[in-house]
């Protein structure tokens, strides 16, 4: 799981280049454990939260419209000590002071847990993940990107940066006990701003694709390769190979 | 009763079947006939016509006499087991019915039968003399492939440009694309509103909207936006008020996991919706995933062009790439559209999709997803009948509890 470790470092130097470009920057500590979470949000959270549809006129703000500009990143890490655990970082407009704009959106989620497996990072990948249960908050069905909306209601409650932070925060640790520490940065000043982490997410998405391609190797599936093993006229051949492989990697011929 | 969704559909239909079973030049410009999916933006901006010829023989197993074309299709000599679209394509081909093309553009492609399409159409003797290009889709998705594709594709321009002598106006590219764009975020907003539970209005309606987008006579005209628009507007109501699907009791939301082929809407679907109340949210062709097209140079518009060729176009998107991609995807789309049950149509010549089954079942039996794998012939109601789909989809609904 040491894998994505170099990419927080990547994320924090994007962070520094913004700083340092004078951009409005808003630092929220929040509690961070599962009880007190829940009491400091202003709507409420978790399954079926959120069970309507936000139409367009019941839009307050849109975020990460693909014209405006989108990236999502979700990174885990076993060094829980990398993330500042129960930190909010925004960097751009909030939410109150944007009313029917569509703002570019960027989303960095860092996840710290020192039993955290590749099985866990994959399931935590998944989409779909939050869905429907932060409520006034529709994130809209276009994989590879994030782009969501926040009804007038949900606005009219004080739903913001901090409480979307937070609200993530709370559901990400309630659903894996694992997860020690987590960060969370937005960015919504600018679509070149948020194009700063469209390679580090390239990188975190070809390293989580090696990762499921392991993970669908234990179930005995190559997904690179168009057949299943159990149908494949080449299995006994693949067999033999993960023998001879197996047999000398007990005598430390290979590593 | 009449009402507006009819109206839609029956306009869309009428503009859909205009252009590909009517005169294939309905502009004054060249004729351009492809074996696959083109990136259409660029013949509407270059004033030409565009035929994808897969489209027109799939078009023509929707015909009264599609059994017919489709035995003259495999008498031609074609692999037995060719997609049947592909085979009335073929007789349509060698029997001499197609207009003769100015230019042809092929494209290696996501699906065995199109490539033998394409070879058949590259080799067709009447049509030896007539210029040709042919694009290298990558079987890949990232940055380097969409540049790669977009690469292709501006040569395909640069062609056009050779054949015709005249120069593709960049600003007119341009101007459609900003009009394809607005079209794309229309259909992704109906996307949207079908998640609302009952789904307000006739699912088909999505891949309706998308052909008449990309396959119609008035493709990526203001007609089509006005259409949509009006289709959002309409759904938008729907949702609001809370409404479902006229004269259906919505009991079980489920995804069809292929092409809806010629028959199966009309029949099965059809009946399914309206018999015991379940209704087929999402077909992979619906589910829209388009980026709209980067306008900021004509490097990023054609790099944009590729990724939607190579990831965005439906059938592209799941047949060209990984397992885990095509697993993904369904997973969103039972998640994000609530579907209760998963069915693949495994198409027999979607030689492709079938080599997942086993993956793509273990996967929903996992999650506990109900899953059936059917093994029809979308384009040939004779390999099984829509009575006997219609009959295990339904004792499949009750064995897993969903009746």
């Amino acid at each position: 799981m040491s894998a994505f470790d170099i990419y927080i470092k990547s994320i924090n130097d994007v962070l520094e280049e913004l700083k340092n470009s004078g951009r409005r920057i808003n630092v929220f500590n929040v509690p961070s454990s599962c009880s007190e979470l829940p009491r400091t949000i202003p709507v409420n959270i978790g399954g079926n939260a959120n069970p309507g549809i936000i139409l367009r006129q019941d839009t307050y703000v849109e975020l990460g419209n693909p014209e405006a500009g989108s990236s999502a990143i979700m990174i885990s890490t076993n060094e829980t000590g990398l993330i500042n655990d129960g930190r909010i970082t925004l960097i751009g407009p909030d939410i109150p002071e944007s009313a029917d704009k569509s703002l570019p959106f960027g989303q960095v989620i860092l996840i710290g847990g020192a039993s955290l497996d590749d099985k866990e990072h994959e399931t935590l990948q998944q989409p779909g993940f939050v869905g429907d249960k932060i409520e006034g908050y529709m994130i809209r069905s276009l994989p590879q990107n994030i782009w969501s909306r926040i009804s007038k209601d949900g606005a009219a409650k004080g739903f913001n940066f901090e409480c979307l932070g937070k609200a993530l925060i709370y559901l990400y640790k309630s659903e894996n006990p694992k997860i020690e520490s987590m960060e969370i940065i937005f960015i919504t000043s600018a679509k070149d701003d948020v194009k700063l982490l469209d390679n580090i997410s390239e990188q975190v998405r070809k390293i989580s694709k090696e990762i499921t391609k392991e993970n669908w190797k234990i179930k005995g599936y190559d997904i690179d390769c168009e057949l299943d093993c159990s149908s494949c006229g080449d299995k006994s051949v693949c067999d033999d190979i993960r023998d001879v492989l197996k047999s000398r990697k007990k005598k430390g011929l290979v590593k | 009763m009449i009402n507006i969704y009819s109206q839609l559909m029956s306009a869309a239909n009428k503009s859909l079947f205009g252009l590909t079973l009517g005169p294939q030049n309905e502009s004054d410009g060249p004729f351009i006939m492809g074996n696959g999916d083109f990136f259409i933006e660029i013949p509407v901006a270059f004033g030409c016509s565009f035929s994808d010829l897969t489209l027109t023989g799939a078009m023509g197993t929707g015909l009264p006499n599609a059994a017919e074309l489709i035995d003259k299709g495999t008498e031609v000599g074609v692999e037995s087991r060719l997609c049947n679209a592909i085979k009335v394509a073929t007789y349509y081909l060698e029997a001499g019915l197609l207009k003769t093309p100015d230019m042809i553009i092929t494209t290696n492609s996501c699906c065995d039968a199109m490539d033998t399409l394409g070879n058949l159409l590259n080799g067709y003797k009447p049509w030896a003399h007539i210029p040709r290009f042919n694009m290298h889709a990558p079987h890949s998705y990232d940055d380097a492939s969409y540049e790669y594709m977009g690469k292709q594709l501006r040569q395909a321009v640069k062609f056009m440009e050779d054949v015709t002598g005249r120069k593709m106006d960049m600003d007119r590219l341009r101007e459609v694309c900003i009009e394809s764009n607005k079209q794309c975020q229309l259909l992704l907003e109906f996307q949207e509103l079908k998640k609302a539970k009952p789904c307000p209005a006739e699912p088909d309606l999505a891949r309706e909207g998308a052909e008449f987008k990309n396959w119609s006579k008035d493709r990526i005209s203001p007609q089509v936006t006005e259409w949509l628009e009006i289709l959002v507007k309409e759904t938008e109501k729907q949702v609001k008020e809370k409404k479902g699907i006229e004269g259906v009791d919505e009991k079980i939301r489920f995804l069809w996991q292929d092409l809806a082929g010629s028959w199966a809407s009309g029949t099965v679907l059809a009946r399914l919706q309206k018999e015991l109340g379940a209704v087929c949210v999402m077909d992979y062709v619906s589910f829209g995933t388009w980026t709209p097209v980067d306008l900021s140079s004509e490097e990023a518009m054609f790099t944009s062009f590729g990724k939607r060729f190579l990831l965005e176009d439906p059938m592209n998107r799941q047949a060209l790439h990984t397992t885990d991609l095509f697993c993904n995807d369904i997973l969103q789309i039972v998640k994000d559209f609530s579907c209760d049950a998963v069915i693949l149509p495994a198409h027999i010549a979607h030689r492709d999709t079938n080599s997942r089954i086993k993956v793509v079942r273990d996967m929903c039996h996992e999650k506990g997803i109900p899953c059936l794998v059917l093994g029809i012939d979308i384009w040939d109601k004779r390999y099984m009948t829509p009575d006997v789909a219609f009959d295990r989809m339904k004792t499949f609904f009750e064995i897993s509890g969903l009746l």
